[in-house]
């Protein structure tokens, strides 16, 4: 009996301290890979998208009818075209620039008011923090996409239509976030130290607190980016997204559909374009809270 | 008697959510650029029925007027009218829900069957390779998109394999696990990975507990440990996940229902987006945040029932 146990006790023994090794080895070179791997993909793509109008074969939206439905390889058609002959490669590189440039809008917009309002309402405390905490509380409650959904419907739809949506749903994390790093870090020594010494409270904010709080927003923005970028091509798939006849990835999606058994190319490759730039995301937030958590 | 106080409490946190739930939906309408009613009947509308809409709607009344009347309305039991339909917005939404229901409690539980093993096993070595091997599927996982998803698997396993329906309910228990399989599958594939990295981090803490120490003090094996011990302490955090989860679970309904032409209340809130039926597209808002604060409150009072130490905070 007591010979097993020992035996045991060393081997979990040796369980824990080999798992607890690896941990402290590997996490930070895991990250690394991440980050640049992610860094790569989503460079790339923006890349693409800013060279859109080099790079593409074709204008985007010229109909060519004879040509229509052409399969990839066609001659001049590398990934074939759709069901109007437009050239699928022109219209996915133009639609990367629209969803790209509306995910940066929606993720930067909401960051920037979110995390100003929760500094504020965190620092402050009292009435200004239950008011903000309310708001917070009620916004949340509402399903995301069904919110988002519901104020592109009323409010029209078109790409400044589409950011300020997802900024009234998706500021309430990051003030949910800042407030309660704000609130931790009020009470420290460094913060004390910038009040006694009579700074104003706009520079104790932003040159004291802020800093010190910012990167979980940041990481956690790159991780609310894969789930902007499903949202606004989710937005196009239902009929929601950027008006025609500007390409958007959601929007090709939702037009191949009664073509996919026939036509698998119109509806596969966009949507391999929104798993890249979801995975590129993905994993840029992966590498970051990696390195934040190592820390 | 601790938990009854818990019950009352949390049911009294959720009064002023609930209304300021209320207070968003009855806002809506007022955000719609120019005259909602204008905007609902289109450009050929008679001045009369224009009218008509505002009166209906209470919108030539004073703004608090109109709150009041809009609450006084929903307590009771009015959720509005419909214009697309002529039907009562609230008959519609309760003929709709119970899809809406089966399919968020199919994508949940399949996503607990998925994500619990994985984030388990995945724990029980961290850093090593099955713990990467689960972190790459969810790293990957999270940026596919639910819509393409289901066409893909309708392609792949309806078209081609000719083994599940592609679209519709069949009526009946069977039937329902039948058909609503694949848009369960394509929504619990989008919701593990995020279930899986939270349980995952939640599995870690607890083992890092004294009570974990103790065990391996007392001589428990690793197994031992992990189904004794750990597995009874991830239960609490795992209904937490899904909880905090639900609200994307029922976005992603919404999509997913269009995919597979399954008539709930997503398809019933895009109809009413297509006829530009203000009220009917209010009322599937307000219910679907209501379902969220309910399953949140459901969510809170099952944690405290498996873990005591839970407290209103």
């Amino acid at each position: 009996m007591s010979v097993s146990s020992s035996l045991s006790r060393t081997r979990v023994a040796s369980w824990y301290e080999r798992r607890s090794k690896r941990l402290r080895r590997r996490s930070p070179r895991g990250a690394d890979a991440s980050l640049a791997i992610g860094l790569v993909i989503i460079g790339a793509m923006m890349l693409a998208a800013l060279f859109a109008g080099v790079l593409s074969p074709a204008d985007p939206t010229r109909q060519d009818i004879p040509n229509a439905l052409a399969p990839p390889g066609t001659d001049g058609h590398l990934l074939g075209t759709d069901a109007l002959g437009r050239d699928i490669l022109s219209r996915l590189l133009y639609a990367a620039r629209t969803d790209l440039f509306v995910a940066v809008g929606a993720v930067l917009l909401p960051l920037v008011i979110g995390v100003a309002i929760g500094t504020i309402a965190g620092y402050r405390g009292g009435i200004v923090d239950r008011v903000v905490t309310g708001v917070v509380n009620v916004v949340f409650a509402f399903p995301v996409l069904v919110l988002l959904i519901a104020l592109v419907f009323i409010l029209g739809p078109g790409i400044p239509t589409i950011i300020v949506a997802v900024t009234l749903v998706s500021w309430v994390s990051y003030a949910r976030l800042a407030r309660d790093l704000v609130r931790r870090e009020r009470s420290l020594d460094y913060v004390l130290a910038a009040r006694v010494s009579g700074l104003p409270t706009w520079r104790i904010l932003g040159r004291h607190i802020l800093r010190n709080i910012i990167a979980q927003p940041v990481t956690f923005a790159m991780s609310d980016a894969v789930a902007i970028i499903l949202f606004i091509t989710a937005l196009g798939f239902l009929g929601l997204g950027v008006p025609p006849p500007a390409p958007d990835w959601g929007t090709m999606i939702a037009d191949a559909q009664p073509y996919f058994t026939t036509h698998w190319w119109l509806a596969v490759f966009p949507g391999l374009a929104i798993c890249a730039a979801g995975l590129g995301l993905s994993l840029i937030a992966d590498g970051l809270s990696q390195k934040w958590n190592a820390q | 008697m601790a938990f009854a106080r818990f019950f009352v409490s949390r049911l009294l946190q959720a009064v002023p959510v609930l209304l300021g739930v209320t207070l968003v939906v009855f806002v809506l309408i007022h955000l719609v650029p120019g005259d909602p009613a204008q905007t609902a009947l289109g450009p050929r509308a008679t001045p009369d029925a224009i009218d008509a809409l505002h009166s209906q709607w209470g919108l030539d009344q004073p703004l608090h007027e109109q709150y009041l009347l809009f609450m006084e309305r929903l307590l009771g039991g009015d959720l509005g009218t419909s214009l697309r339909f002529g039907q009562s917005a609230g008959d519609l939404i309760a003929a709709r829900l119970p899809v809406t229901l089966w399919l968020i409690v199919y994508a949940a539980v399949l996503a607990c069957l998925f994500a619990v093993p994985l984030a388990l096993w995945a724990a029980s070595r961290p850093a090593a390779l099955r713990d990467r091997v689960v972190r790459v599927i969810s790293v990957v996982g999270l940026g596919v998109p639910g819509f393409w998803l289901g066409l893909v698997l309708i392609e792949v396993v309806s078209v081609n394999w000719l083994l599940l329906p592609a679209a519709g309910v069949e009526p009946g228990f069977l039937g329902h696990m039948e058909s609503l399989f694949l848009p369960s599958l394509t929504i619990a594939a989008g919701m593990t990975p995020l279930v899986v990295r939270s349980l995952r981090a939640e599995v870690l803490r607890v083992t890092e507990s004294d009570f974990v120490t103790t065990a391996r003090a007392k001589g428990l094996t690793p197994h031992q440990i992990r189904m004794r011990h750990l597995l009874r302490n991830a239960l609490a955090p795992s209904v937490t996940v899904l909880t905090v989860n639900v609200s994307f679970l029922i976005g992603g309904t919404l999509v997913i229902e269009r995919v597979f032409g399954l008539g709930g209340l997503g398809d019933l809130m895009l109809t009413g987006i297509d006829a530009r039926d203000f009220p009917l597209v209010q009322a599937v808002t307000l219910v679907l945040a209501v379902l969220v604060v309910f399953v949140n409150v459901l969510g809170d009072l099952a944690q405290a029932l498996i873990d005591p130490r839970v407290e209103v905070q």
